[in-house]
C-alpha cells in the first residue's frame, strides 16, 4: 500500500494505518529532531510531539503523496522552538566545551565533534543533503528558505567543516 | 591530505546517530496524546460552530472595509497622496485568521541573508574611483552595510565569534600609516555584528543578538574616536532582513516570526496573543533614550489584500543625527526576502507559497513565484505603495532594479528539465507593462545586472549563455545578443559604459568546476557580446566570497585593479591560507595577473575584505590586517586583533 492510500485510510480513522505511516520514518525524524536539539531526551520528545499533531491535523493534509515532507516539516518547527528554548544553555555549554573544539587525529579533523558543534540551520542543512539525499531546491522547499541562502549556509557549513565544497554545492 | 570521502563523512555522521530503544515508545506515546487530543477536539465541536459564526461577521465587515478603504477621503488623508491606504489589523482573531500558515505548520523565519547590491550607473558611482575604499553599493547615494568600512584614515572592521558565542567587536585600526597600523578603540559588544555603518560623526552597529533573539542597533558618537559614545541603543524583536543608509536615515526592515516564542517572553507579558493552541507573539521595540519596550499595538499591523504574508515585517526609518525625530514605523504582515533600494523606493520581495500552500498543491516544486512589497522612503516617511507579484523565484537584489518609473525583475521559474528564465516590466504600481518568458529552458539564473535600458542575464546549465536584453520599449523587452562560453559569472560588475566584468566559476565543456574565473564582457555591440579578455585562477580547492557576496568584489578603478579575495582549501587548520587574486587591466580592458597576495587567514577567515587608502592595499580578515604598497605589492606591516 502506498503513503496516499495509507494516508486515506489513516484520515478515516484507521489508526493501524497511521502507524505504518509513521514506522518506516521514525528513525529519520529522530534524527531530523537530534539535529536541532543535541539531546535524547528533547528529540524523542519532539518526535512524540510530532506525531500527536500529526495525528491530529492529518485531516487537514490535502496532498497525501507529501505525508512525509509534511510530518517532517512539523518536527522542525517543534525543533526550532525547542532549539530557541534552550539557546541559552546550550551556548553555556559551547563555551565550556571550547578548548577541545576541534582536534586534529591523524591530520584528520574530528569532524563528528565539528559537526556537533555546528549551528543547527546548517546542521539540518548537512542532514538533508548527505544523509536523506535531498537536492538543494528540495531543502529549500522543505525549509522554505531562498536557495541562494541555502547555497551560501551550505557553503558556509562545509567551509566550517574544512571540507571540499565546490562540487557540492552546485547542482 | 584526503578529502575523497567527505560527503561520505557527512552521511555517517547522520547515520551514526545513535536511535535510542525508546523511540518506538515515543511515538506510541505521541500516537495516544493524539487521539486524546482528538476526542476533546470533538467534545468542544459545539462552541466552535459558535466561534466559527463571529469570525464570518468579522471577515465580512472586513470585505466592507476594503471597498470603502480606497475612496474613503477621511480614511486616507493621513498616508496624503502618496499610494494607498492599506487596511489595519482590526484584533487578535483577525490576527490569527490572517496569517496563513497554521502553527503546525508554521514555517521557520524567512530572513534572507542574502547580500544584494548593484552600482546602478556605472558612469555616476564613485565606486572604486576615491581616495579610499567605499563599500560596493547597488545603487548611488544609498549605503549599504557590510563588515569593513573606512573613511581614509580608520579602518572599522568586525571580530565575530564564529563558534557561537554571542560577543562580538568592533575593532578601529588607524591605518593610514600602512607600516604603523595601531589599534585605536575595541568595542564589544553582544551578539553576531551583520553590518556596520559610518557616516562623519557617527558609527552604526547591527547586530543579531542571541540572547534576546532580536536584532540590535547601536549609535556611536566617534567625534573623539579613543572614547566612543553610545548614544542610543535600539533592540528589535525578529532577525535583521536587510538595512540602507540613505543620508542620515537608516532604514532597517526586520523580520518576526510570529509564532516564535522568544525565551524571555513570559506568558503574562503584554504583546503575546493566545488562542485555540496558538500563540503569536507582537514585535517589540527597546529604545534606550526612554528605556522603554514597547509591544507593537495590534492595530497599527497593516496588510496588502492581495499579498498576505506569513511574517510581521518591521520596517523602520531612524534618524541618526536627530533623535527627537521620531521613528518611522511600518509594521506589515509580509513576508522578506531579498531587499532592493533606491533613495525613494524600497522594494522588499518574498518567495509565495507557504509550506501550508505546498502540502495542499499538487508538487513539491510548485515553486513560490515572487511577491514584491514597494514602500515609499522619501524624505525619511515610509508610506505603502504598491504590491505586486510575477512568476518564478528571485536569484537576489541584483535581480532588480528601478528606472524612470519602472521597476524591472528576473526570476527563474521551475527547476531543473523544466525550468525557464522571465523578466518583467512593472509600472510604479507594479502592474505589468511587459514581459520576456521562457528564456534559457532548462537552466537558470546566475546573475543579473540592470544598467540603464539594458539587461544582462546569466544563465548557466553547461555552457554560459550571457544575455543582452533591450528594455528601451517597457512593454517589448526583447534579447538583442547571446553569448555562449564555459563556466558562468555569478556576480557582474559594470567597468565602463561599454564593458562589464563577470566574476565566477571556470568549468569544462562538461560542466566540472575548474577553479575561479574573471571576464570582462564587450556590450558596446548589444547584438553581439564578445569575452573580451579571461582570467581562471585558484583551481578546485579555492573559494571565493564574491560568488555570492559582492561586497567582497574589489575595484579600484584609479589603478585598474580587480581584486578577488579567496581561501585555499587544501590546507585545514589554525593556518589556512587566504589569497587575494589581483588582475590589472589595460586601457583596452585586456586583463593580465597582478600578483598575489596570501597570508594567514585563521580558522573561520572567509570573509574577507580588500579595501585600499590612497596607494596602499589592506587585506581586512576577521583576525587581522595586512597591508601592501598598491603598485609593487610589497608587505608594508600587519596587526592582528
Amino acid at each position: 500500500m502506498d503513503t496516499s492510500q495509507l494516508v486515506r485510510k489513516a484520515k478515516g480513522g484507521d489508526d493501524k494505518a497511521f502507524s505504518k505511516l509513521i514506522e518506516p520514518i521514525q528513525e529519520k525524524l529522530y534524527v531530523t529532531a537530534y539535529s536541532y536539539v543535541g539531546n535524547r531526551e528533547d528529540a524523542l520528545d519532539i518526535v512524540s510531539e510530532g506525531v500527536c499533531r500529526a495525528y491530529t491535523s492529518i485531516k487537514k493534509l490535502k496532498n497525501e503523496a507529501l505525508f512525509n515532507t509534511w510530518i517532517t516539516r512539523i518536527v522542525i518547527n517543534l525543533s526550532i522552538d525547542v532549539y530557541n528554548k534552550n539557546k541559552k544553555k546550550a551556548q553555556i555549554v559551547y563555551e565550556e566545551n571550547d578548548q577541545g573544539y576541534i582536534e586534529e587525529h591523524d591530520e584528520r579533523i574530528d569532524l563528528n565533534k565539528a559537526i556537533e558543534a555546528l549551528d543547527p540551520k546548517y546542521k539540518i542543512i548537512l542532514q538533508m543533503k548527505y544523509y536523506e539525499g535531498l537536492t538543494l531546491a528540495e531543502i529549500a522547499k522543505i525549509l522554505e528558505i531562498p536557495l541562494g541562502t541555502i547555497k551560501s549556509s551550505l557553503n558556509k557549513a562545509l567551509n566550517i567543516l574544512r571540507l571540499e565544497l565546490k562540487e557540492e554545492v552546485l547542482e | 591530505m584526503k578529502k575523497e570521502n567527505n560527503k561520505n563523512d557527512i552521511e555517517d555522521y547522520y547515520k551514526n546517530i545513535e536511535i535510542p530503544k525508546e523511540l518506538s515508545s515515543a511515538v506510541k506515546r505521541g500516537i495516544e496524546k493524539g487521539k486524546k487530543e482528538k476526542r476533546n477536539i470533538y467534545f468542544n465541536k459545539g462552541l466552535k460552530i459558535a466561534c466559527s459564526f463571529l469570525i464570518v461577521v468579522t471577515l465580512g465587515m472586513l470585505l466592507n472595509n476594503l471597498k470603502l478603504g480606497v475612496g474613503d477621503i477621511d480614511q486616507s488623508v493621513e498616508k496624503a497622496s502618496i499610494g494607498l491606504e492599506l487596511p489595519k489589523i482590526k484584533d487578535d482573531k483577525e490576527l490569527l485568521k490572517l496569517i496563513v500558515s497554521s502553527q503546525d505548520i508554521k514555517k521557520e523565519s524567512s530572513t534572507n541573508n542574502e547580500i544584494t547590491g548593484s552600482s546602478n550607473d556605472a558612469g555616476k558611482s564613485d565606486y572604486g574611483a576615491a581616495d579610499y575604499s567605499k563599500t560596493n553599493n547597488q545603487v548611488e547615494n544609498v549605503e549599504e552595510g557590510d563588515r569593513v568600512k573606512t573613511d581614509g584614515k580608520y579602518i572599522y572592521t568586525v571580530k565575530n565569534d564564529y563558534k557561537g558565542g554571542n560577543v562580538s567587536e568592533v575593532i578601529i585600526v588607524k591605518g593610514d600609516d600602512p607600516t604603523n597600523m595601531k589599534i585605536e578603540t575595541k568595542i564589544t559588544l553582544e551578539g553576531f555584528i551583520q553590518d556596520i555603518y559610518i557616516t562623519t560623526n557617527k558609527l552604526l552597529v547591527i547586530s543579531q543578538n542571541n540572547n534576546s533573539l532580536g536584532t540590535d542597533l547601536s549609535i556611536y558618537n566617534k567625534e573623539d574616536i579613543e572614547n566612543l559614545k553610545l548614544e542610543r541603543k535600539l533592540n528589535y524583536s525578529g532577525q535583521i532582513v536587510n538595512s540602507r543608509l540613505i543620508s542620515n536615515k537608516l532604514i532597517m526592515i526586520t523580520n518576526n516570526n510570529p509564532f516564535s516564542i522568544y525565551p524571555m517572553m513570559e506568558d503574562s507579558k503584554s504583546g503575546v496573543i493566545k488562542d485555540n493552541g496558538k500563540t503569536i507573539s507582537l514585535p517589540r521595540y527597546y529604545d534606550s533614550l526612554n528605556d522603554k519596550e514597547e509591544v507593537t499595538n495590534i492595530k497599527d499591523i497593516s496588510y496588502f489584500p492581495d499579498t498576505k504574508g506569513e511574517s510581521i515585517i518591521n520596517i523602520a526609518s531612524i534618524d541618526i543625527n536627530n533623535y527627537n525625530e521620531k521613528i518611522k514605523t511600518e509594521t506589515v504582515l509580509a513576508s522578506a526576502g531579498s531587499v532592493y533600494s533606491t533613495a525613494d523606493n524600497i522594494y522588499i520581495t518574498a518567495s509565495k507559497g507557504s509550506f501550508s500552500d505546498f502540502a495542499t498543491k499538487n508538487t513539491i516544486f510548485s515553486d513560490g513565484d515572487t511577491l514584491i512589497y514597494k514602500y515609499s522612503i522619501k524624505n525619511g516617511e515610509i508610506n505603502p505603495v504598491a504590491s505586486g507579484e510575477v512568476k518564478g523565484r528571485l536569484l537576489n537584489q541584483f535581480s532588480m532594479d528601478e528606472n524612470n518609473n519602472t521597476f524591472r525583475i528576473a526570476t527563474t521559474k521551475g527547476f531543473s528539465e523544466g525550468s525557464t528564465n522571465n523578466l518583467y516590466i512593472l509600472d510604479e504600481n507594479l502592474k505589468e507593462l511587459g514581459k520576456l518568458e521562457g528564456l534559457a529552458p532548462r537552466e537558470r539564473i546566475y546573475s543579473v545586472r540592470f544598467l540603464g535600458d539594458t539587461a544582462y542575464m546569466v544563465t548557466f546549465k553547461q555552457v554560459d549563455p550571457l544575455f543582452v536584453i533591450d528594455l528601451r520599449d517597457s512593454k517589448n523587452p526583447k534579447v538583442t545578443g547571446e553569448l555562449k562560453i564555459p563556466g558562468f559569472s555569478n556576480y557582474l560588475h559594470p567597468l565602463d559604459g561599454e564593458n562589464l566584468i563577470g566574476f565566477g566559476e571556470d568549468r569544462d565543456e562538461e560542466g566540472r568546476y575548474r577553479g575561479l574565473k574573471l571576464s570582462i564582457f564587450d556590450v558596446k555591440d548589444g547584438t553581439s557580446p564578445k569575452e573580451k579578455s579571461t582570467l581562471a585562477f585558484g583551481g578546485n580547492k579555492t573559494h571565493s566570497e564574491v560568488n555570492y557576496n559582492h561586497k567582497a568584489f574589489f575595484l579600484n578603478k584609479e589603478k585598474s585593479i580587480i581584486g578577488i579575495p579567496m581561501v585555499n582549501f587544501t590546507d585545514y587548520g589554525e593556518n589556512r591560507e587566504g589569497i587575494v587574486y589581483l588582475a590589472k587591466y589595460s586601457e583596452d580592458r585586456v586583463m593580465s595577473k597582478f600578483g598575489e597576495l596570501k597570508f594567514n587567514t585563521g580558522y573561520y577567515g572567509y570573509e574577507n575584505r580588500i579595501i585600499y587608502i590612497k596607494n596602499n592595499l589592506y587585506v581586512v580578515t576577521n583576525e587581522g590586517i595586512f597591508s601592501y604598497n598598491i603598485d609593487s605589492l610589497e608587505s608594508l606591516g600587519k596587526i592582528e586583533y
